[in-house]
């Protein structure tokens, strides 16, 4: 079944419908009907890698402190759409950006030209594919952030650690090794390492790019369960292949289709009752 | 099923081909690495007399058994220091550009087709650039310092190459995990890149020092000196009399017989250290010697007359005499000196400037030297018959043990580095 | 760095508690650092320019003494006779003499070689040989010479007395022969890691036709990789051309218009290490003429570069 413009906009008028008009907010910050408060807007987003637009008018919320999946087959642009939140296209020498997404509570446009991007990585950080741990110590790998924040005193930077690799559930295995090389560790405990360096910058929110898809079933449960304690005191956003690790994990959920945004909402009805067709044969697995 | 008999003997005809290129191919490539021992080992038989301590202590001398490498051991490590310390930061920095920051447009095009286009250039003609551009031009003289430059442009694409692949070899994951963190270009590059290439980079320099080692066609270009029987100065160490202008040498015709002095019975009342006088023919107080041009024991008396004939072989000074039957000493060339190492005495006598104080830190820079290549090749030319060849062949030792050890070194940490970082 | 939340990556905080997004300082550390790398980068193009300059300032200088017909069309070089004699003639058939004999060598040996080594030889004896090959062109090219003048000539001579001839003690020959195998290495090294490149897919569709691994190699994966070998045939060819040590030493400093080998001549290289290292003063034209010899090589170096280029460009397979 092909999807139309017109469907789209249906979907999309029907979805803001639920989430623009929402109550007026008291102190000031964006809600969602739900009483979610917003940490970001996606709006009219685009996006060209060279002459090949890859992300299609995207517009969607992100909730704050609450995990939003981005779901659909390969080539649809979520993960671009990801790495548009902490320009990593920027490493691209022919990427343009069209749209805005907006950060909140202080507005302004992350992919703006007169934002800086490192000043977007300190404040987004980013968890990817496969696991990616610089070939130095444990330490060295957590404390990269924080002495780029400027901070060199050895208790400082021990304490930042130490709380890093406490918050991502890492802390026992590694409190006796730090000086060894994180090479060392297994796949899983490479990723939760990395997500230890991606706390490090105490950041509003982290993105994470499939971060089970290299690694072993209960290495992935681990992770999971990370997110969940994680989201609590940060906003994710996870890219994920894996529908039924969308449907354990995540608050909201995105379907995208060729660059597209196909539908958005609750990820229980979205799972459970999803409005647009093509959501429910990508999640019946009939295609994707 | 079976082969017919024509097809049995084509087969039998075809394997012996592969048979006979197998046994050829190890031959002829035993063959080579034979002449690599065979090379080796006729230095050693030819030099191994004349090698040993008192070779690498002794400074080149006209009698074979007494000729030593030392002014040109001492050069190649000076040349050396001069060469790296040229070809390996800019190597790397081009490097790094390069691979990090280069966009690729028509400009790193252009810096892309030209390293491959130096690594190319016959290193003779890196000679006569160094000759017109550094010698000339910039006036750098037939010093360590042209030397060392020129040697360093040389192997510059080796480091380049070097520097490039090693980057290379880090995978982009770790790029964006370092960005991810907030990290600028520069943060980056410093606390990412360059250490994990720098083994790689190391691996490289090695190799590019080991090829300047050997480089001998430059530096005979650039007009090296074959006959060096002193070492550059070294920083802190006593600067040399200056005596002044050769053009201001001119003697009448008892003058040119009377002796300056000798050491034994010194001028003015002025002792001469040592016992023996050097002159050297010099651009000025520091500059490259072009030889050391009599020395004068303690039994030997001086005059204008000897003086004179000794330094008419130095390139770019005449003797002749004037009009007034004058002997004059003068050079065609820039103002040159005759520097004197010791003689006060001689100083007063001849009425001219003087020099002194220490030498500087960087002094050696600008000084003339040899090297072991050219030393080597300096007695090859003079082997036969004139008894020079076990000093060529023990020069040869020398440059080759050194060559190898480098090119071993390079070997042994490009080994160490598969076992190190396994991305 | 200097202490928490002052560095350049966070400067300060804003209402919300966090670091502002909008640029703040430019970083002038950073574009600083960018141009300096890129400087880096561009004197190669300086020094490339430094080369051309300098040989042709100094060749036009020459040819106002000298006349270029004579440089082109002589046959005598004697820059040091009364008038001086300025024919490129015989150092061009200096070089090409040696380089010829070299390339006999070195070809057919480093052909040889390649093959032996990417098809036939064992893991273990390939790791072993290429590096003991690599090794023998890190030695210096005087001692190259060195033994050529005095291993290869007197047993050469030896040689050729058996059989009546003689041979003088510097010639184009025993300085050739040791040329050759100086440059074995590098084409034996390039071939094999063109070869190498070549994909088993095709080696493995001939062998499965019955062929041989022998015409396999010769008419399966040579040809395949006959760009890269040219290329390291061609680099062959230049590193005979502008080799300078060996012929000098070894070949002779008379520069003689001759085609046989068994004869002493000057090469082009082996002339301006003569001048250079003599008393003919820096103005005069037959000191210059060394930077008019220079010329010629580095065109007759374009040119078999050039001529190698557009060879493989015709011979590239894709596969």
């Amino acid at each position: 079944m092909k999807i139309t413009t017109p469907m789209i906009d249906a979907f999309k008028a029907e979805a803001s419908g639920r989430l623009g008009s929402g109550r007026v907010p008291e102190s000031g910050q964006e809600v969602s009907p739900g009483g979610d408060s917003l940490k970001a807007r996606v709006e009219s987003l685009n996006f060209f890698y060279g002459k090949f637009q890859a992300i299609k008018n995207v517009s969607l919320p992100i909730a704050e402190n609450k995990i939003t999946a981005l779901i659909g087959p390969s080539g649809c642009g979520k993960s671009t759409l990801l790495r548009c939140f902490n320009r990593m296209h920027d490493l691209i020498p022919d990427h343009k950006y069209g749209g805005r997404i907006t950060l909140l509570p202080d507005g302004d446009n992350l992919i703006g030209p007169d934002v800086d991007p490192i000043a977007v990585r300190m404040r987004i950080s980013m968890v990817f594919q496969k696991p990616n741990p610089f070939p130095k110590s444990i330490f060295e790998n957590v404390a990269f952030g924080p002495r780029l924040r400027g901070i060199s005193r050895k208790d400082e930077l021990m304490a930042e650690v130490e709380r890093c690799l406490r918050a991502a559930a890492i802390w026992d295995e590694c409190k006796d090794r730090l000086t060894k090389n994180a090479y060392n560790l297994s796949g899983g405990q490479q990723q939760r390492l990395c997500i230890a360096r991606s706390l490090a910058s105490r950041p509003e929110m982290i993105l994470f790019d499939e971060p089970t898809s290299a690694l072993d079933p209960i290495a992935t449960s681990r992770i999971e369960e990370l997110m969940l304690e994680l989201k609590s005191s940060v906003t994710i956003a996870v890219v994920t292949h894996n529908m039924q690790q969308a449907a354990r994990v995540s608050d909201f959920t995105a379907f995208m289709y060729l660059g597209e945004l196909a539908e958005f909402g609750p990820t229980q009805k979205i799972f459970m009752n999803p409005a647009n067709k093509l959501t429910a044969d990508y999640i019946s697995g009939r295609f994707g | 099923m079976d082969l017919t008999p024509i097809q049995k003997r084509l087969l039998i005809r075809r394997k012996r081909a592969d048979r006979v290129f197998v046994v050829l191919g190890a031959a002829l490539a035993a063959f080579c690495l034979s002449v690599l021992v065979i090379m080796i080992a006729a230095l050693i038989r030819d030099g191994a007399s004349r090698f040993g301590w008192s070779f690498l202590t002794q400074f080149p001398s006209s009698d074979p058994p007494l000729a030593g490498a030392k002014s040109a051991f001492v050069g190649t490590i000076l040349v050396m220091v001069v060469t790296a310390a040229t070809a390996i930061p800019l190597g790397i920095m081009a490097g790094i550009f390069l691979e990090e920051y280069a966009r690729k447009n028509w400009f790193t095009a252009i810096i892309e087709i030209n390293i491959a286009n130096l690594a190319g250039v016959p290193s003779i003609i890196w000679g006569l650039m160094a000759l017109g551009l550094l010698v000339y031009h910039f006036g750098t003289g037939r010093s360590i310092l042209t030397a060392g430059l020129t040697l360093g442009l040389l192997v510059l694409p080796i480091v380049i190459v070097a520097t490039r692949e090693a980057i290379r070899a880090i995978p982009q994951a770790i790029r964006e995990a370092s960005y991810a963190c907030g990290a600028t270009r520069l943060q980056t590059v410093r606390y990412h890149i360059v250490p994990y290439a720098m083994p790689g980079v190391l691996t490289g320099c090695i190799i590019a020092m080991s090829r300047a080692i050997g480089e001998t066609a430059p530096l005979v270009t650039i007009g090296a000196l074959t006959y060096v029987a002193y070492l550059p100065p070294a920083p802190l160490t006593d600067r040399p009399w200056l005596l002044g202008t050769l053009s201001e040498l001119t003697f009448s015709e008892e003058d040119r017989t009377k002796p300056f002095g000798s050491a034994s019975s010194p001028i003015g009342g002025l002792p001469t250290p040592a016992g023996q006088i050097e002159f050297d023919v010099r651009p000025d107080a520091t500059g490259p010697s072009a030889r050391t041009v009599v020395s004068v024991a303690a039994s030997e008396t001086l005059t204008p007359a000897a003086l004179a004939q000794a330094i008419d072989d130095v390139p770019g000074v005449l003797t002749r005499f004037d009009d007034d039957g004058h002997l004059r000493i003068e050079s065609e060339l820039e103002e040159w000196f005759l520097i004197s190492k010791d003689s006060t005495g001689l100083i007063d006598a001849m009425g001219m400037q003087r020099g002194g104080g220490k030498h500087g830190p960087l002094d050696w820079v600008t000084s003339g030297f040899t090297v072991v290549p050219i030393q080597m090749y300096d007695w090859v030319s003079r082997a036969e018959g004139l008894g020079f060849k076990p000093n060529a062949a023990a020069a040869g030792i020398l440059l080759v043990t050194m060559t190898l050890a480098m090119n071993a070194s390079a070997i042994y940490l490009r080994n160490r580095l598969r076992r190190s970082i396994r991305w | 760095m200097s202490n928490a939340g002052r560095s350049a990556n966070s400067p300060g905080t804003n209402r919300s508690g966090h670091t502002p997004l909008k640029r703040g300082r430019l970083r002038w550390g950073e574009k600083v650092f960018e141009t300096l790398l890129m400087l880096a980068a561009a004197s190669s193009v300086l020094i490339t320019v430094g080369i051309v300059a300098v040989l042709i300032v100094e060749s036009m200088a020459f040819f106002e003494d000298a006349s270029l017909r004579e440089f082109l069309t002589g046959a005598t070089w004697a820059p040091g006779f009364d008038p001086p004699a300025f024919g490129i003639r015989s150092l061009v058939s200096g070089t090409l003499v040696t380089t010829t004999v070299a390339l006999f060598v070195a070809i057919p040996v480093g052909t040889i070689v390649a093959v032996w080594l990417s098809e036939y030889a064992k893991p273990k004896v390939r790791e072993t040989v290429k590096p003991a090959l690599e090794l023998l062109s890190a030695i210096p090219t005087v001692v190259f010479g060195y033994f050529a003048l005095l291993f290869v000539t007197p047993a050469l001579q030896w040689l050729f007395a058996r059989f009546g001839f003689s041979l003088p003690g510097f010639n184009m020959l025993s300085a050739g022969l040791v040329m050759g195998v100086m440059i074995v290495p590098y084409i034996a090294s390039l071939s094999e890691d063109a070869m190498r490149s070549v994909p088993t897919a095709l080696r493995e569709g001939a062998l499965a036709m019955g062929a041989t691994k022998f015409q396999t190699a010769m008419k399966v994966v040579f040809p395949a990789a006959l760009s890269g070998i040219t290329a390291a045939y061609i680099l062959g060819i230049s590193r005979a051309l502008g080799e300078t040590m060996i012929v000098a030493i070894a070949a002779g400093q008379e520069a003689k218009f001759t085609f046989d080998p068994t004869e002493q001549a000057q090469t082009i290289t082996a002339f301006i290490v003569q001048i250079s290292g003599g008393d003919l003063p820096h103005e005069s034209t037959g000191y210059r003429s060394i930077f008019a010899a220079g010329l010629t090589l580095m065109i007759m170096t374009l040119a078999f570069n050039v001529g190698g280029f557009l060879l493989r460009r015709r011979y590239k397979e894709t596969y």
